[in-house]
This record gives structure tokens, sequence and C-alpha cells, in this order.
């Protein structure tokens, strides 16, 4: 983890979300949040338990609809209906437990629904299976995964290994938002340096990335800019360097 | 390129853990390793008392190539379904209605391939009511699948009234699906082995293959990767149907006589196959080639105790202990290696 870039300040806007409301059975759970996410930036999105974070980026990845509020990415509005819209994109999401099917290779989970084909004829689509195989193997150099072999079914992972697999997904699919959900969590501290030393990578791979934490000290040195959620409203919005750890746990408590 | 991959597989698998451990860990291992020793054992017994243990007789392996099939096709329909994280218990009863299908249209006069058409229509259609209950209304399909086969079976009953059907298809027909070649081989192994190439590609080699896995291995995850899991789910419960129609065809073919009234208890025999072979019963885990062998082992032992003139209830011992051992050791496989 080296210096953090002083250049992001003027970066361009890639994601933007204007007055976004979520019910869900009488529980307003996102209230008028709007937010712009710039381009090769990283987004630290805190908040205590409750507070709408999991709501927000379940908007953001397609896997909820927003009942109010308007999604613009690269300036156009769009609506996301399916994990599969915001994918198509270029949003990719990943939660800590369900990212990865446990009892499948690290290569075919990599390629899971977008398998690289040799061949298609009508309904016959027959996987390139080489190909697979050499390209995780290229997108694991990506996070310096030069031991594993793509053959490695993801339950012979660690914890921040397979956090790795889904980062080294999101890089070869050219992603330009990742949306991380508490990938530090239940990490032993090597492993969360390796997860936001990571995420931190995403940046110089021109990704954007929204990192969802209670844990201020996991997302701080990374960030270059805060968000924080409360009941859920936004209650800041904040670059780095115009705050503290202090400040910043002082607002969520 | 191609090379270093290859070679970093190689370097691997050389450091985590020898080849050996890593085919027994694999979902097939432990029960391919049985087979080729219990293959191993049968043939040298064989050789040494040709007399006393026909097992490498003509007639013994015409007759284990006629058996093996049936159960064989239904068993790879059964572990894909397995695989992809549901359960299919109607398949004896899909089995025996379509055949009946098949020598009814035929016996009303129609070419035999309109009745195959049509038994594949009925297998295809259950396979489908099947699938799309169980995903609509998120009913676990052992049960979904428990209540169809009872409702296929009767319907059987009805379409019957009780009364078999005899019938002689074609000749080229018959010798196709259950002639012999070269005088050892026959057609219904052929066509099992067939069947198994084909779901072997499907599985592993095709775009399908890797979202049945995917999707019994975690669906939630599935989803989020936009896999239709409703749609891959209805897909597995179809062909796991039209295996079950085409084993239903080729077992009445030959004595050209047939009734609604499946064996009784031939959908937990496949799950038994699919079991023995490595198949997880949560999903997500198992191989073609392990169901294959499971099947093939389950009418090994039968013939063992049938040519060692064993009581016939050793083969259900067999089969339970195979059951919870066999579940056991997989278990102790994948965690120790
Ligand atoms: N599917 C749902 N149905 C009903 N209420 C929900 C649902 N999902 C979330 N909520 C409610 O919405 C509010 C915001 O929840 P959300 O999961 O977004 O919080 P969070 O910030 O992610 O919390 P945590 O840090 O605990 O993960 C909570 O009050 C929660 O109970
Ligand atoms: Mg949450």
């Amino acid at each position: 983890m080296s210096s953090i870039s002083k250049n992001n300040n003027n970066s361009s806007v890639i994601m933007e979300g204007k007055n976004l409301n979520k019910w869900y059975k009488g529980i307003h759970a996102l209230k008028n949040v709007s937010f712009e996410l710039g381009e090769k930036e990283v987004v630290g999105l805190v908040g205590d338990n409750g507070a709408g974070k999991s709501t927000l980026i379940k908007i953001l990845s397609g896997a909820h609809r927003q009942d109010e509020g308007q999604i613009f990415f690269q300036g156009n509005e769009v609506s996301l209906s399916s994990p599969r819209d915001s994918m198509n994109l270029g949003i990719e999401t990943i939660y800590q437990y369900t990212a990865l099917v446990p009892q499948m290779s690290i290569a075919r989970n990599i390629f899971i629904g977008r398998e690289p084909v040799l061949f298609r004829l009508g309904p016959i689509a027959y996987i390139d299976y080489k190909k697979m195989g050499i390209e995780a193997l290229e997108a694991l150099r990506n996070v310096g995964f030069e031991l594993r072999s793509p053959d490695t079914p993801i339950d012979e992972l660690s914890g921040g290994e397979r956090q790795g697999v889904t980062i080294a997904r999101a890089m070869y699919f050219k992603t330009k938002v990742m949306i991380l959900d508490e990938p530090t969590n239940h990490l032993s501290i090597k492993e969360t340096n390796k997860v936001l030393g990571w995420v931190e990578d995403l940046k110089h791979q021109g990704i954007t990335a929204i990192f969802i934490t209670h844990n201020l000290h996991h997302v701080y040195p990374i960030a270059d800019k805060l968000i924080v959620l409360s009941r859920g409203e936004k209650i800041a919005d904040i670059k780095k360097e115009d705050t503290s750890i202090e400040e910043l746990t002082n607002l969520i408590v | 390129m191609s090379g270093e991959y290859t070679n970093s597989l190689k370097a691997n698998r050389y450091i985590q853990k020898g080849l050996f451990d890593r085919f027994r860990a694999s979902p097939a291992g432990n029960v391919i390793l049985v087979f080729l020793l219990v293959l191993l054992t049968c043939s040298i017994v064989s050789l040494i008392y040709p007399d006393n243990f026909r097992f490498l007789s003509k007639p013994n392996l015409i007759i284990l190539q006629r058996a093996i099939p049936t159960l064989g096709i239904m068993s790879i329909g059964v572990g894909i379904l397995m695989i992809t994280g549901e359960f299919d218990l109607s398949v004896g009863a899909v089995f025996g209605l379509s055949a009946y299908i098949m020598a009814m249209v035929y016996s009303a006069g129609m070419p035999i391939l309109v009745g195959v058409i049509a038994a594949l229509l009925v297998g295809i259609i259950f396979g489908l009511i099947n699938g799309w209950i169980t995903t609509s209304f998120g009913i676990p399909s052992f049960i979904t699948t428990l209540g169809t086969l009872f409702i296929i079976r009767s319907g059987g009953r009805l379409v019957s009234d009780n009364v078999p059907i005899i019938f002689q298809v074609p000749d080229w027909f018959k010798t196709l699906m259950t002639g012999r070649m070269l005088g050892y081989i026959q057609m219904q192994f052929v066509w099992f082995i067939i069947i198994a190439i084909i779901a072997w590609i499907i599985l592993n080699r095709h775009t399908i293959g890797n979202h049945f896995i995917s999707v019994g291995g975690n669906q939630m995850s599935s989803t989020q990767v936009g896999i239709n899991v409703k749609k891959t789910k209805i897909l597995a419960f179809v062909l796991c149907s039209i295996c079950a129609v085409i084993a239903g065809i080729m077992s009445v073919i030959r004595v050209g006589v047939v009734n609604t009234d499946a064996k009784p208890l031939m959908e937990l025999e496949c799950v038994a196959a699919c079991v023995m072979g490595g198949v997880a019963l949560t999903g997500g885990r198992g191989s073609i080639v392990g169901v294959a062998v499971g099947a093939i082992m389950f009418h090994l032992v039968k013939d063992i105790i049938i040519l060692g003139k064993l009581p016939a209830y050793y083969l259900e011992l067999f089969i339970g202990l195979v059951i919870v051992f066999g579940v056991t050791l997989n278990q102790i496989a994948k965690k120790k290696y």
C-alpha cells in the first residue's frame, strides 16, 4: 500500500445516483440518497448496522430496484432490473459469502455465465476449456496468485484468496465499477492487507471501487472519498483529505 | 502460453498433493478404484475357475451388457439433475409410461419413429411439469416428483387398463437399438456409452453444464452472475426425463411386451448408482464417469451374487453398505486430501 494518488480530485463522474428511495414493507431503508462516483476512485461506504449500505449496493448491482430516484451511468440514465443489466454496463458486485461456487474450480468460477466458447451452433455452445484455463491463469497473475492452479476448487482457498479470485474476475472482465460488500470481514490481518492492496490496485487499472465495511481502519488508508449512511440517510460525503478517522467515527456512532 | 499453463498445473499438483490422492479425492475416484479391483478379481477368479465362476463367459458378458444400460442411462439423467441440486423420483414412472406410449402409437399403425417421438414428448412434458412446479413454487423436488411419481403411475394404469401390449418393432430399429456387433458387443451398451459421452460433454464442455454445476453448487452466486436459475433447472429436469424415456424404449423393444408397471424402486436404484458414483446429495458435485461406473457396479455385484449362487438379498445388503460407507469414505477422502 503505497501513497494515495492525489490527482483524483478532478476526475470525471462515472456513476451517479439521484434522490434514491427504497422502502421495505414500511421500513424506509434509503432516504433520498444522492451520490457521485468518480472514475478510478476508491469510495468507502460506511455506516452502522442497518444503515442501508447493502440496500444501496443491491440497487446499484441490479438485485433490487429503487422505489424512487434515478441512476446515471457515464452520463446516461440507466434502468437496472437484473444483475445481468449491471454486469453488462461493467458494474460487478462481490458479496463475501455468495460470490463463488465452492465446489467449482477457480477457472470455472471466473467464467460462470461468461464462458469462452470454441464454437456455437444454435443451442450448442462448446466451451473453450483450454482458453478458460490459460485466461484464468492470466487473471490470477494480476492479483499475484502465481502458485495457484486454476483447477483448484474454491473450497480449498482461504477467505482472502477467495476475495482475490473475485477481484481477478472483475479485473479480467474489464469492470468499470466494482462493489465490494465487507470484503475484509472475518479475514486475518495479513489477508486483510492483501485484499486492501488489491482494492488499491483496482484504481491503477482504471476501476472505480465502492468498499463497504464496518471497519474504518480498513477503508480509510485506501479511500479517496467516504460516504457515511445513517438510518437510510446520507450524513456525510467527504474527501479523505478533509476528514479524519476520529471525525468519521463520531459521525457513525 | 498453453505449455506454461500445463506446466503450472503439473507443478501445482506436484507441490500440493500426489496425483493418486487427487484422483481419490475427485468425485468418482473411490468408485472407479473399487470397480477396477472388483473387475480384476472377478476376471482372475473366472480365469482360474472357468466352470464354477462363469464371469468371463460370453452369455454372462451379454447379460451384463443388456442389464446395465437401463439403469445406467436413467442414472445419467438423474445424476445431471442431482448435480443441478434437484431430485427426480418420477423417472421410474416416466420410464414405464413412455415405453407404453411408444408401443401404443406404433401398434395403432404409425411408423416406429412417430412412436419414439411421442414417447419423448411425454417425457419432455413431465420434465417440464416437474421443473416448473419445483422452481415456480419453491417446492423441494423430492416432494414434487414424489407426487408426479404416483400421478404418472396411476395415469399409466388408466391408459393401459393393465393390458400389456405385444408388439414387434421393425428389424432395422430392433437391430439398431438392441442388436449385437462382432459377436460380443450389445447395442444397448454402445448406446449407453454414447449417451454417457454426450452427457459428459454437456456437463464439462457445454456452457449449460457449467451452469448446472454452478446452480447446484450455489444458487445465489449463480443468480448474481446473471444465470437464469429457473431455466437451467427446468432444462435439467427435461434432460433427466429424456434419459428415462430412452431407457424405457430400449428396455421393451427386445422382448416386445410392455406394460406401464415399471419395476418398483427403480428411481431409488438410480439415486443409489449416483451416490455410489460420488454425486453429492447437496448438488454441485459429481461426474458422469462416476455415475456410469456406479450403475455398472450395481449390476456387477448383482451378477456376482447370481454367479456365486448367493441369496438375492445380498445385493440389497451390499447396496446399503456401499451407500453408507461409500458416502462416508468420499467425505473422508475430500477432507483428508
Ligand atoms: N429484504 C428486506 N426486507 C425487509 N427489510 C429489509 C430487507 N433488507 C434490509 N431491510 C431493512 O432495511 C434496513 C437497511 O438494511 P441494510 O441491509 O441495507 O443495512 P446495512 O447498512 O447493510 O447493515 P449491515 O451493516 O448490518 O450489513 C434495515 O432496517 C433492514 O432491516
Ligand atoms: Mg449489509
